[in-house]
């Protein structure tokens, strides 16, 4: 799990992910995982964000199969063991959940970096939120730290508006090496969970239990505010703690 | 030879309900669809077939189950096809838009219905307890019934699934006026799930539904950038069919 408070940002994130560090190990010992918690940034690095692709900086070649995951996600108490669900591809859920960023974010990138004008689909193009992948795939993140490092002062500097930073990116390189993928279904990344439906539940049947509980694998809080996040998972860890 | 046969239900509704197919605009939004088709369908050797009579009384059979009549239809009308889609005519596709028959390995074949998740899990859930023996059914695999793609080694299967409809057709309509979550798309999905049809699943970029959810409703169109069949549905209207006549024709127009 990457949980680097960043100096750039200007939300302060600790008070949840304290909560889902908290999940996140409760799980991973519950189902024989090494949870690996990376609070520290690297020196050179300037953006939180960059960061986790120094993934086997941190871990090294100790681990077959890795996990990534951002610090607000948080597990659900029974998610199944995610590691099952594939042999040696790079998996990811697809996200198209916005179109619009989509597009803006692709034509940014591949318009300033001439080595990533790489035609990519938007069904293959996944979130970088929650990854799981092997030790073989070092060398995409390689290429992901040298692409950074060769563009370092354009990137942190990068503020082209609804275009994100490494996600696109990993997205392209991922391409340009044809990398076999694994898209899982939304289940194991529910991002934008509000404008999904997530927090509904059937009033048809009078069944309280938000749709997230029932459905969700790997909740991942994007799509509303700092203040509504922090508040909401605060809520579901009140709730839920005594499960995990 | 066997061709490909684009089957589009294109039915204008007289019984003054407040759906997209009784708009006054709706004769403009069919024309558009179908010209995009026809002009798919020439590139690409396949045939148009509108339907724009209902097969039966449907009142008593609402259009959205009468199209799963389309292989009878066909037969009845001597069309020989290969396989067949059915695809709603609120949908325009990209003058560019891929063989996707060619990517079926003809087997049941839809895109993945994943735009509002909470729509499908409520409707999952209330035809399993009040139709489907709380069968649970797999919402990741859920497809829209808005592109269905079949052939002559599904007639067994959607004769059943026709079957079941007559045989059910009260408390069908019970379900559909009672709780409101869809007509056919939800029971169709379960009858392929329990009866283990194999599919395949085609990207979003073939069925780009909930253009307005997904943040695609842009002035430039992005979505004609980014996919190749373009499904005007969910879009909210209080003007009652004009905005999604405004950006059909706006696509239409774009495209063609």
């Amino acid at each position: 799990m990457i949980a680097i408070e960043d100096n750039n940002s200007k939300h302060q994130h600790k008070s949840y992910y304290e909560l889902t560090k908290l999940a996140w190990q409760k799980y991973c010992d519950k189902n024989n995982i090494d949870f690996v918690l990376v609070t520290e940034k690297l020196y050179n690095v300037k953006h939180a964000k960059w960061n986790k692709h120094y993934v086997f900086d941190y871990l090294g070649d100790k681990y077959e199969k890795i996990g990534m995951v951002d610090f607000d996600t948080m597990p659900h108490w029974n998610c199944p063991n995610p590691f099952d669900l594939y042999t040696d591809e790079f998996c990811g859920v697809v996200d198209n959940s916005s179109l619009y960023w989509l597009d803006n974010s692709l034509t940014a990138y591949k318009s300033s970096f001439p080595e990533l004008n790489i035609d990519i689909k938007i069904s293959e193009y996944i979130n970088s939120g929650v990854l799981f992948f092997t030790k073989n795939h070092m060398y995409i993140f390689d290429q992901v730290k040298e692409f950074y490092l060769r563009n370092q002062e354009k990137l942190d500097n990068w503020s082209v508006p609804n275009t994100g930073r490494d996600q696109t990116v990993l997205n392209l390189i991922l391409k340009k090496n044809d990398v076999n993928k694994k898209y899982l279904p939304h289940s194991w990344n529910t991002f934008s969970m509000i404008k999904k439906g997530y927090f509904f539940h059937n009033d048809k049947l009078n069944d309280p239990t938000p749709f997230f509980v029932k459905y969700g694998n790997i909740w991942h809080f994007t799509g509303f505010s700092i203040e509504q996040r922090t508040q909401l998972i605060q809520d579901i860890w009140n709730q839920t703690k005594h499960l995990y | 030879m066997k061709k490909n046969i684009i089957f589009i239900p294109a039915v204008i509704s007289n019984k003054g309900e407040k759906k997209l197919r009784n708009t006054p605009l709706i004769n403009k939004i069919f024309e558009y669809s179908i010209n995009s088709w026809k002009h798919f369908a020439n590139k690409n050797n396949c045939e148009v077939v509108v339907l724009d009579q209902p097969i039966m009384n449907s009142n008593i059979t609402s259009m959205a189950w009468q199209r799963y009549y389309a292989l009878d239809m066909l037969e009845n009308s001597n069309i020989d096809y290969d396989q067949v889609l059915i695809v709603d005519a609120d949908t325009i596709v990209h003058p560019n838009c891929p063989n996707f028959f060619e990517m079926t390995n003809h087997k049941y074949t839809g895109v993945h219905d994943g735009v509002v998740y909470e729509w499908v899990m409520r409707s999952a859930e209330c035809y399993s307890k009040f139709v489907f023996d709380d069968y649970k059914l797999n919402i990741w695999s859920y497809i829209n019934g808005g592109f269905q793609i079949f052939n002559e080694s599904h007639k067994d299967h959607i004769n059943k699934f026709k079957q079941f409809y007559i045989e059910n057709r009260d408390g069908l309509y019970e379900v559909e006026s009672k709780i409101k979550l869809g007509t056919d798309q939800t029971p169709m999905n379960f009858f392929l799930q329990m009866n283990n049809v194999e599919t395949t699943l085609l990207p979003y970029e073939y069925n780009m539904t909930g253009l307005n959810l997904s943040e695609g409703l842009t002035d430039d169109l992005v979505y004609t950038k980014l996919g190749w069949i373009y499904h005007f549905n969910g879009i909210p209207d209080n003007t009652y069919g004009n905005k999604v006549e405004y950006y059909m024709a706006k696509t239409y127009n774009k495209l063609f």
